[in-house]
């Protein structure tokens, strides 16, 4: 061992201390009983190693679930209704309102809002017209002169036509 | 380390030893792995009580001086049992079951304490364990002044050590708790000898620095 060969006398008395000090403090913290129920335990899980895994079982079926207590079948009832109901006044006061209101409703507020009566631009219905000047644009692009040198390397690859 | 201390001690096993010159434990796990071979599983259970008994001690402490925490080091020192007795088909008989048990063991306790890391992410330590084992090991020793002398060696001692790096630890460990040979430490941790002796003169020169500034 290296400690044995090490002249310095300070040093080996240090690493002598260590030793003994570390070996106590270890033991200390497992004496002979802790010795044994660690040993008992390795060999507990050296069986259930062995073991095949269990299957855990699904829970069996929920027929006898039954709501909490307090809560009524009456009130669920109840609750179910008044939804049908609150549905069905919605709905026809969607259709007895006029048709202005309800464009008026819908249509965006401040300066892009139109006086009742014309028609109504809604803003992605206006990015058609956007959409339209861009394909003109790239149209333009394609059939251009300096453009059309490239059609021949276009023919070359895979044209992929969209159905 | 071959052939310490012998917790079974049958005139049989004592006479294998001698022959093969093997130690008791690279015997008893030769034992082991023929009842697993044949398929005893719980004859090969009950035998390797005897082994675990053997090392267990041992297996503690350097797992105790590395992780520095004790359930840890009963965890470390579990896996490495219950991951011999499970891969004890790939022992060879030819080589030390000493080092092939303490390369298993180094292994589980870095397992352990990159566990540990992670769980200290996100949890802040409840004690200084290192204070306590001070009080504990200080409390040892008979004279008041001794006592403390003791408790102020060991506590440089201790704090030197837990400041090398994680490769000087551990050989330093291997070299002062569990008194392994250079080349023992090297069959154990996949270093050359070579290296474990240059990680060895490092730690003892960092620690004699230490100690020098402190005296």
């Amino acid at each position: 061992m290296i400690r044995r060969e090490d002249p310095d006398p300070p040093l080996a008395d240090a690493l002598d201390a260590f030793r003994a000090a570390a070996c106590a403090e270890a033991d200390a913290h497992f004496d002979d009983r802790a010795l044994e129920v660690q040993r008992q335990r390795i060999l507990q899980r050296l069986v259930q190693a062995g073991q095949p895994a269990r299957v855990l079982r699904f829970p069996g079926a929920i027929a006898g679930f039954r709501p909490a207590a307090g809560i009524s079948r009456r009130w669920i009832s109840a609750a179910a209704a008044a939804g049908l109901l609150v549905g069905l006044i919605t709905g026809q006061l969607l259709h007895v309102m006029p048709g202005d209101a309800w464009v008026h409703r819908v249509a965006p507020r401040g300066p892009q809002s139109v006086p009742a009566g014309r028609m109504v631009v809604v803003p992605a219905l206006a990015a058609t017209d956007a959409d339209n000047a861009l394909l003109d644009a790239i149209d333009v692009a394609v059939t251009s002169r300096g453009a059309s040198d490239l059609r021949a390397f276009d023919d070359l690859t895979f044209a992929y036509e969209p159905r | 380390m071959a052939g310490r201390s012998v917790v079974d001690s049958g005139a049989p096993l004592r006479d294998r030893v001698a022959e093969a010159q093997l130690s008791p434990a690279s015997v008893i796990a030769t034992e082991i792995k023929g009842l697993v071979v044949r398929g005893e599983r719980d004859q090969a259970r009950e035998r390797f009580g005897a082994l675990v008994a053997l090392l267990q001690r041992r297996a503690l402490r350097v797992a105790f001086q590395y992780l520095r925490n004790a359930d840890d080091a009963d965890e470390a020192v579990q896996d490495a049992f219950v991951k011999v007795f499970l891969h004890i088909e790939q022992y060879r008989e030819d080589l030390s079951f000493d080092v092939w048990f303490t390369r298993i063991l180094v292994n589980a306790s870095l397992d352990r304490l990159k566990a540990r890391t992670r769980q200290q992410r996100f949890i802040a330590p409840m004690a200084d364990d290192d204070e306590r084992s001070v009080e504990r090991v200080a409390a040892t020793e008979a004279s008041t002044e001794r006592r403390l002398l003791a408790r102020e060696r060991w506590a440089q001692v201790t704090e030197a050590v837990a400041g090398l790096p994680d490769r000087q630890r551990l050989v330093f460990t291997l070299s002062q708790v569990d008194e392994q040979t250079p080349a023992e430490i090297a069959a154990a941790t996949g270093m050359s000898a070579a290296t474990v002796r240059v990680h060895l003169f490092r730690a003892l020169r960092k620690l004699r620095g230490i100690l020098g500034e402190q005296a």
